[in-house]
């Protein structure tokens, strides 16, 4: 079943490998949309100061994501954007987010249910993650938002990974509630470490 | 104020915005912090610093200097109340997609009530799920204020609350392994984060105008009520 579902997201990644609007592009959600247009509004009242305070969190924030500390590097990611958008911040915050749950979940007891994480608020917090935070860096990465010059290949993986989450909240958003979450697909969408 | 005479035990009566008072320490190294109300034993005055001794807090035993005028601006006779302040907190309502204004983003909010003194303030117990949940309901010690907290994690509520001041002083909750905290924001990792940033100052003032008779703690803290969603 599970070999099924990954040729299944494979396939849906392929497609928007191939597609860049797929995952960014032209079918925003309303909440990227409006975050979006807050960035653009807050845009001439950022000062240099607010810059190098985003810089210096993404930095702090990829010396913990290189030792594997995700739920340290998520903060930073998540506070650095507030200080100045940034396409980098907003992909990272949603992948270190997930990696900090997979590792979370992953430590837990099963319970007697079998079961470390259920499907209960799953897909609102996984949509409400995508739509504010990767799909908003890969949408500031689309509209070359200043200051972005984030590697092809880096900019590929975020990708993939939005596209496979986004299938996955497709998933699980038709099944019940007390579904178990199928780690081991969200550890396949996640992969390998963003950055080395 | 005059001069002060060794052995004298002055106050932090005055801090930054930040909520901290940037002190010398006597080794090499540098610049210590210290928050309001810390208590400081003069050791003694020369070529234009006075030598103090820190009585309390993370930083007890340290020596550290200032400059003689740093000292007439920044201490004074102005001790704290010597008993714990009672901070009571009560879970409220889950409030799903809570739009934050600085933070530009919606997010899942534990909301409580939070009253101390006079004072009562909203306040969120978390707001990244699936990796950190509310501190149960229970009587918790907050400790006395660590380090100043990175600027660059509450600077930008600047932009929404100019008025915001002290926002780098988090209190750590004496619960797991202490990295929660009474702190301002909107964002909560299992924290109790006042959300209300204009009224900060004020619930700040409160708990750090209190030692308990340890020198290390602040407060006492009751939560009471169930969160909606844990």
């Amino acid at each position: 079943m599970s070999t099924i579902l990954n040729s299944l997201l494979f396939l849906a990644l392929l497609a928007c490998a191939f597609v860049p609007a797929c995952a960014s592009g032209q079918t925003l959600s309303p909440e990227t949309q409006d975050t979006l247009d807050a960035i653009a509004a807050r845009q001439p009242k950022l000062t240099a100061a607010d810059r190098a305070a985003a810089r210096e969190l993404n930095v702090k924030g990829d010396r913990a994501y290189r030792h594997r500390r995700y739920d340290a590097a998520f903060t930073d990611y998540m506070n650095s954007y507030p200080n100045a958008p940034n396409a980098y911040a907003y992909i990272m915050s949603g992948d270190t987010y997930w990696r900090g749950v997979l590792e979370y979940q992953q430590s837990q007891s099963k319970g007697a249910s079998g079961c470390p994480l259920d499907n209960t608020d799953f897909v609102h917090i996984l949509s409400m993650n995508l739509n504010q935070e990767q799909k908003v860096g890969l949408a500031l990465v689309d509209r070359h938002f200043p200051g972005t010059s984030l590697s092809p290949g880096f900019v590929q993986r975020a990708r993939e990974e939005t596209a496979c989450l986004q299938a996955m909240a497709q998933k699980y958003a038709s099944l019940p509630a007390s579904s178990c979450i199928d780690l081991k697909l969200l550890e396949h969408c996640l992969g390998a470490p963003l950055i080395q | 104020m005059a001069s002060p005479t060794a052995s004298q035990i002055l106050y932090v009566n005055r801090t930054g915005d930040d909520g901290w008072l940037e002190v010398k320490p006597a080794k090499l190294g540098p610049l210590a912090s210290i928050c309001k109300y810390t208590q400081l034993k003069v050791l003694g005055s020369a070529a234009g610093r006075t030598s103090l001794l820190i009585m309390d807090g993370p930083l007890k035993g340290q020596t550290v200097s200032l400059s003689d005028s740093n000292v007439r601006m920044y201490l004074g006779k102005t001790a704290p109340i010597q008993s714990l302040a009672h901070i009571e907190v009560t879970y409220g309502k889950y409030v799903p997609g809570w739009y934050s204004v600085a933070r530009e983003q919606h997010l899942d909010q534990q909301m409580a009530t939070l009253k101390i003194g006079g004072l009562t303030v909203e306040t969120t117990m978390n707001s990244v799920w699936k990796k950190y949940t509310p501190i149960p309901a229970g009587s918790y010690t907050v400790l006395v204020p660590d380090a100043p907290h990175d600027k660059s994690m509450t600077r930008f509520y600047r932009a929404v609350e100019p008025t915001l001041r002290s926002d780098q002083v988090w209190f750590p909750i004496r619960y797991g392994d202490n990295s929660r905290y009474v702190h301002v924001g909107n964002l909560s990792e299992g924290c109790t984060t006042v959300l209300d940033l204009a009224r900060w100052a004020d619930v700040c003032e409160a708990i750090l105008s209190h030692r308990g008779p340890d020198g290390m703690s602040v407060a006492h803290l009751v939560v009471k009520g169930t969160p909606e969603k844990s």
